[in-house]
Formats: C-alpha cells, sequence, structure tokens
C-alpha cells in the first residue's frame, strides 16, 4: 500500500484508478506490482481470492497489447489468467513480469 | 607561260628546301660559292640579259664539258642523296625535253651540253625564257651544291673519291679485324715457337728423340690454320696427359728430366698430337717399361706413361698424405723442398682431400642413414599408435551410430505418433488447445505449435514447456539424466537483458528451494535459453566441470553472457547457501565443434536439442539432418506432455 506512492513508476497518473479493488467481492485486498520489460510498474489492488484475469486484460488494456503476445510471471512461473493470488500465495506488494512472447530463428 | 614558270618555281622552293638541309651538312664545301651568288641580282632582271652577260654570272667558266662530267659524277658520288636529287634532276630534264613545256629555261650560251636533249632551245634569244632562264640559274647558283663544281675551278676531287657503297666504318672494322687476326696469328706462332724449342731443349735430358716433322711450305692462310690447329690439338694432349698422370705417389718423379715431367709438361707422342711441329719418341725408357701403366687415350693409341718408380714408395707416403690433413703444399715433408714438384704434391694434396672429403661423404651418409632409420622406425610406431587410435576412434563412431541407433534421442515415431503429430500441425483451428502444462501452467494452442512446422521459427511457449518436460524426465529418472535446472526464456531478460544491466534481485526468488525444491548450486548442470531478439542460444552452467559454455548453433559469440551467467552463480550460491563460488577460474568457452545450424530457422530446435543431450550427459551427435525428425518429436513430446 505504500508502494504505490513510492513507486517511480511512468504510469503514475493511473495508479489511483488502478488501485481501486477490481473484484468486488469479500477477502482480504493485497497489492501487486506488474511489471513491464521497458521498467514501466503498473500497481493493481486485488482481491487474494479473486482470478488474475482482470488483472491481466486492465493490464493488457492499458499497455494496448494483445493478451496472446503477453506472458505473465511471478518468480519465473507462468501465471494463467484462472489463478488467483491466493493459490500463488502472493503476498501484499508481489511483482508479476509481463513479458512479450518470443520467438526466433535467425533468418539468414 | 608564265603557268609553267610558276610551276617551276613552286617545285624549286620545294627542292630548294631539301637542298638548304644539304647545305647546312657541306656548309664548308658551299661556302665557296656564296659570294658569288651574292653578286648575282636576285629575282629576275628586268631587262632581257645577253647570253653573254647571263654567261658571265653563271660563273665564267667556259670548258662545258667538265662541268657536265662534275654533274654526273656529283649524281653518283652523292648516291645518299640520289633519293631527294633525282625527282629535281628529273624534272629538270623532262622540264628541258618536253615538248609542251616553255622553251628550256637555260638558253645559256655554253650550256647546252648540260641538257644535251634539248636542242630546240638553241640560241634562240627569246627574251622572256631568258629572264626564266636567268632567274633559275640565280636559284641553281645559290641553292644547288654541286653546281660548284662546274664552277670556277672545275669539279672537286675530293668529291669524285668518296665512295658511297662502303662506308667508313666497315672499312674500319675490316681493318680492326685483319689485325686482331694478324695478332692472334703471330701469338699462335711465338707460342708454336716456344713449344718448339723448349721441347728441343730437352729431349737429351728426357732420353727422348726429336725429330722435326716434315713440313711442306703450304700457303700462309692453309699454314696459319693448321698451326693454329696443331696449338689446339698441343694444347688438348698436354691437359689431357696432365689429367691422366696417376697421383699415387710423389717418389720417382722427382728428378727434373722425368720422361713423365716432360710428358706432363709439353705433351705425349700421341698421333693426333701437334705432329707437325714435333714428335716425341720414347727412346730411353724400355717399352713396354715393367712398371708403367697403360692408358687409352680416346682417339689415340695407346699412350705409355713411365712410372717406373711410382708403386713402391706409395704405400709409404699415403698415410703421411692423409695425415697432412690441412692440404695445400705441405702435405708431404720430403717434397716440399723441391720445389719443382709443387704440382705433385698439389695432386697429392688434392688427393687427400678427395679422400678426406669421400670419408667426409660417408661418415655424413652413414649418419643420414642412421637418422633415416630412427626417423623411419619413430615414424612406424607412430602411424602403428595412430592406426590403433583410429581404429579405436572408428569403433567409438561405430558405437556412437549404434547408440545412435539404439537411443531414445533417435527413437523413431509410431504410426499413431505421426498421425497425432500430423493432426496436431494440420488442422486449421488455429485456437484449439492441445496442451496444457498443469506445473507450469503452459498452454499449448495449435497456433503455438505450429512453430514446429518444418521452416517455422520456434516460440517461447514451446521452449519454455519442452524444458519443463526434461525438467519433468529427469525427476522420473534422475539416474539416468544429469542432475539439471533448466531456466525458462525470461530469466536471461530479467537478469540482464532487458535493463542492460545485471540485476540479481529481480530473479532472486526464481530459484528458491521452496519453489524448485532443490539448490540451484548442487545441479550438474544449469541450462539458460538466450534469446538474442531474433536467435536462439543456450548457454550452459557446467558446475559438475566447473565450466560456462555458450552454444549457438550458428557459432556465434557473447562474452557478456558468460559474465552475467557467472556473476549470478556467484550471487546465487551466496544468496541460497551462504557459500562462496569462485567462477574466476571457470573455463569460458564458445565450443566449435557442436551440430552447426545451415537453414534460418533451426535455431530453437537446435537450442532445444542442446539442453536435450547435455541433459542426457550425452555428445551433441545430431546434425541439421536430425531437424525434421526432432520437431516432429518434440510435437509429439508435447502433445503427450512427456519427454523421453
Amino acid at each position: 500500500m505504500a508502494g504505490a506512492q513510492d513507486s517511480t513508476n511512468n504510469t503514475g497518473v493511473h495508479n489511483e484508478e488502478e488501485k481501486k479493488p477490481l473484484d468486488g467481492g469479500g477477502g482480504a485486498h493485497i497489492n501487486l506490482k506488474v511489471k513491464g520489460q521497458d521498467g514501466g510498474e503498473v500497481f493493481f489492488r486485488i482481491k487474494s481470492t479473486a482470478t488474475l484475469k482482470k488483472l491481466m486484460h486492465a493490464y493488457c488494456d492499458r499497455q494496448s497489447v494483445d493478451p496472446q503476445s503477453i506472458a505473465f510471471l511471478f518468480d519465473g512461473r507462468r501465471l494463467r489468467a484462472e489463478q488467483t493470488p491466493a493459490e500463488l500465495d502472493m503476498e501484499d506488494g508481489d511483482e508479476i513480469d509481463a513479458m512479450l512472447h518470443q520467438t526466433g530463428g535467425m533468418a539468414l | 607561260m608564265g603557268g609553267g614558270s610558276v610551276l617551276n618555281e613552286s617545285h624549286l622552293q620545294s627542292s630548294r628546301k631539301r637542298r638548304h638541309l644539304f647545305k647546312m651538312q657541306h656548309q664548308d664545301s658551299s661556302s665557296h660559292f656564296l659570294p658569288h651568288s651574292s653578286s648575282s641580282s636576285r629575282g629576275p632582271p628586268p631587262l632581257p640579259p645577253k647570253a653573254s652577260a647571263s654567261s658571265s654570272s653563271w660563273g665564267g667558266n667556259s670548258n662545258n664539258d667538265q662541268h657536265h662530267h662534275s654533274f654526273v659524277s656529283l649524281g653518283y658520288g652523292y648516291g645518299v642523296e640520289a633519293s631527294f636529287l633525282e625527282p629535281f634532276e628529273k624534272r629538270l630534264r623532262t622540264l628541258v625535253s618536253s615538248p609542251r613545256t616553255p622553251p628550256p629555261p637555260l638558253l645559256l650560251r655554253g650550256h647546252q651540253e648540260w641538257f644535251s636533249s634539248s636542242s630546240s632551245s638553241h640560241g634562240n634569244g627569246i627574251a622572256s625564257p631568258a629572264v626564266v632562264g636567268e632567274w633559275f640559274k640565280e636559284k641553281l647558283v645559290v641553292k644547288t651544291p654541286w653546281h660548284r663544281g662546274g664552277g670556277r675551278e672545275g669539279p672537286t676531287p675530293q668529291l669524285r673519291f668518296v665512295s658511297p657503297a662502303l662506308p667508313s666504318t666497315t672499312v674500319k672494322e675490316l681493318t680492326r679485324a685483319r689485325k686482331q687476326w694478324e695478332a692472334k696469328l703471330q701469338s699462335s706462332k711465338v707460342l708454336a715457337q716456344d713449344a718448339l724449342s723448349s721441347i728441343r731443349r730437352r729431349p737429351a735430358d728426357a732420353g727422348l728423340r726429336l725429330t722435326d716433322a716434315p713440313h711442306h711450305e703450304p700457303l700462309y692462310q692453309h699454314k696459319d690454320l693448321e698451326m693454329r690447329r696443331e696449338l689446339e690439338d698441343y694444347k688438348r694432349v698436354v691437359n689431357m696427359v696432365n689429367s691422366m698422370v696417376p697421383l699415387t705417389s710423389n717418389e720417382g718423379i722427382a728428378s727434373i728430366s722425368s720422361p713423365l715431367n716432360i710428358l706432363r709438361r709439353h705433351g705425349s707422342n700421341l698421333q693426333q698430337g701437334p705432329s707437325r711441329l714435333f714428335s716425341i719418341q720414347q727412346a730411353g725408357v724400355g717399352s713396354p717399361p715393367t712398371n708403367g701403366t697403360a692408358w687409352s687415350l680416346p682417339g689415340a693409341s695407346v699412350c705409355v706413361l713411365p712410372i717406373d718408380n711410382l708403386s713402391p714408395g706409395s704405400h709409404s707416403s699415403k698415410p703421411q698424405t692423409q695425415n697432412g690433413d690441412n692440404g695445400g703444399e705441405g702435405v708431404s715433408g720430403d717434397d716440399t723442398t723441391k720445389g719443382t714438384e709443387k704440382e705433385i704434391s698439389g695432386a697429392l694434396a688434392w688427393k687427400a682431400l678427395l679422400a678426406k672429403a669421400h670419408n667426409h661423404t660417408r661418415e655424413a651418409r652413414l649418419k643420414t642413414f642412421d637418422n633415416d632409420a630412427d626417423y623411419l622406425s619413430t615414424h612406424l610406431k607412430n602411424l602403428q599408435i595412430t592406426r590403433e587410435e583410429q581404429t579405436a576412434r572408428r569403433e567409438k563412431q561405430r558405437q556412437a551410430k549404434k547408440f545412435e541407433e539404439k537411443s531414445e534421442a533417435f527413437t523413431p515415431l509410431s504410426r499413431e505418433a505421426e498421425e497425432a503429430v500430423d493432426n496436431a500441425l494440420r488442422r486449421s483451428d488455429r485456437n484449439e488447445v492441445l496442451a496444457l502444462h498443469d506445473n507450469s501452467n503452459i498452454e499449448v494452442t495449435r497456433a503455438v505449435i505450429q512453430c514446429l512446422l518444418p521452416g517455422a521459427w520456434l516460440n517461447d511457449e514451446v521452449i519454455n514447456l519442452y524444458m519443463e518436460l526434461l525438467k519433468e524426465r529427469e525427476n522420473r529418472e534422475p539416474k539416468k539424466f544429469l542432475k539439471c535446472h533448466f531456466f525458462n526464456t525470461f530469466f536471461y531478460n530479467k537478469l540482464y537483458k532487458d535493463k542492460r544491466s545485471y540485476d540479481y534481485k529481480s530473479v532472486r526468488r526464481w530459484t528458491t528451494q521452496k519453489k524448485i525444491g532443490y539448490s540451484l548450486v548442487k545441479c550438474d548442470k544449469i541450462l539458460v535459453p538466450i534469446h538474442q531478439d531474433v536467435h536462439w542460444c543456450l548457454a550452459v552452467i557446467n558446475i559438475r566441470d566447473k565450466r560456462i559454455e555458450y552454444l549457438d548453433s550458428l557459432k556465434g559469440v557473447d562474452d557478456t553472457v558468460l559474465q552475467v551467467l557467472g556473476r549470478y552463480i556467484v550471487d546465487e550460491a551466496r544468496d541460497k547457501g551462504d557459500e562462496v563460488l569462485d567462477v574466476s577460474t571457470w573455463e569460458r568457452s564458445f565450443p566449435d565443434d557442436i551440430p552447426e545450424q545451415l537453414n534460418g530457422c533451426d535455431c530453437g530446435m537446435f537450442m532445444v536439442k542442446y539442453a536435450d543431450f547435455h541433459s542426457r550427459g550425452s555428445s551433441l551427435c545430431f546434425t541439421q539432418e536430425h531437424m525434421e525428425y526432432f520437431r516432429r518429436r518434440t510435437v509429439y513430446e508435447i502433445l503427450m506432455l512427456k519427454a523421453s
């Protein structure tokens, strides 16, 4: 919660808005940070029992990217939209990496 | 008429130029009539002058025959210049003789003989031809050098006697050559005389009788030729005898009067010798000589060399000669006292040298043979070793091939597997989820798996899933496979690449004991996929062998990767287990002998297979050819969610 104000992200304008609970259901809220490959950070406040689907879509909308082209990682593991922070033992202030999918073959 | 004169003038002027050149060459000869020309008026005189006046101005010479002769002789005398003299002459003659042309310009009394054919012009006295003639005459007088002969004093002798056919240089050369020949002749005569006289002086001592060859009085040249030939023969015989003198001994030839000496110095009585000058006949020495040696010379009768006293002393002197190693004149002591035996002792020295050289050569050759033998034996050994090695290597290769045949890495897909693969790759529904890996949460749709179609680029989903499968395979059979940790394709991006700076913190939690269940530094190998924008590579932290490798199927090199990973493993060891790992001595390499990618699309497949074979702990024994099979096999393994 303090991290939201302290953060030096480049999308601070939307922070307040995004920090609003995405899921109206009960349960404890946790703040999650989504970090892009360019170093940009987006903070979300999410119920720990809610799926990450809304978070992912919100992030992709905000970044204007195709959800199919982004891989969300939590400590190096892929996140699926159906998972909830509770399952993943996420704690307040944890960081989610948003990575662009990669491909390669090296055309000569 | 006027036109004719113009024509004449132009021609005269052109020829005048040529004459002018000529004049410059012969300034001395032309100078003496220049004053004469200066006295005459330039250009045609206004009034037709009397023939006598013009005659006097012409030169005042009444001898027309002389005049004519001088002209002719000049024509020949300057044969070199005839090429440019002739046209003018010709033109003059045609001018005079032609009926159409105006009357010949020379209407000068006493000069008709010059142009003998121009009879029609005689004594005409017409004014204008006379004008032309006067003008022409002036040109002639001034510009034609050959005319001066017909001037006052008549033909000049020096012009007459120049011979055009023989240039002076040729004469000089001929003279010089003749002188040389004469000198040669003289010298040869002297040589022959000397030889004769020396022979005449010697024979009494030599026990030889000298008789003059019967000699005639041939022609001078013939005699000279013969003498020269004899002299050559003589020299040749002397040389031959010198070369044939046995060099075995230095005794017995001591006396100056020895026939051998004489033979050596003055030649033998060979038939092809200088028979006309002299002949040496063997008189005193018994024939055949008891100790002599018969030498047969090519193209000659047998020449008997009297070397009576040679053989007895030869044995005693030989060691001496060989002992006197330094060669030169002082080879044998008893000989040095006699200066006359210089040649003999020299010969002995030469012989000693020869023997020595022979010895050296023999020793050297022996040594060479020994060396060769040594070299060959070692070479043979090496060859045998190499052969054994090669046999072993071949055996190894055969085994490797057998292993390949047997190995699970190359097991052909079954028919069902092939059908499944085709189904996965060929169907059109791109969004159909074909595999969902629970542990990694990786979902593979048909769109994703179609990157395994031949020629397509591999995406990270397939690679990451395959890495997971490899890890599971290892967990299934930990004894069969090395203990490896497979990072996903994002690891290196988080660790270094995205920020272009080393950031351990961002990946610190990736490898907690809780998450992976083991300590990273306890693994044998850590396999790190490296995404180089459009290219897949694999980095291997080989903890077991203390080595960090960078495997690029295109033989690329990125030292930063190795540095970053080295630093990472140190930080990881410190962070997770409070271990101090020193990687400064670890080998960082870019192996060159890895399977090489030969197209522009298979790097991902190569990378995956590097990881696969590293996990197996086997050598990277695949090639580009295997890639199509590997792609299909990978599809099948992903579909089955089980790597084998």
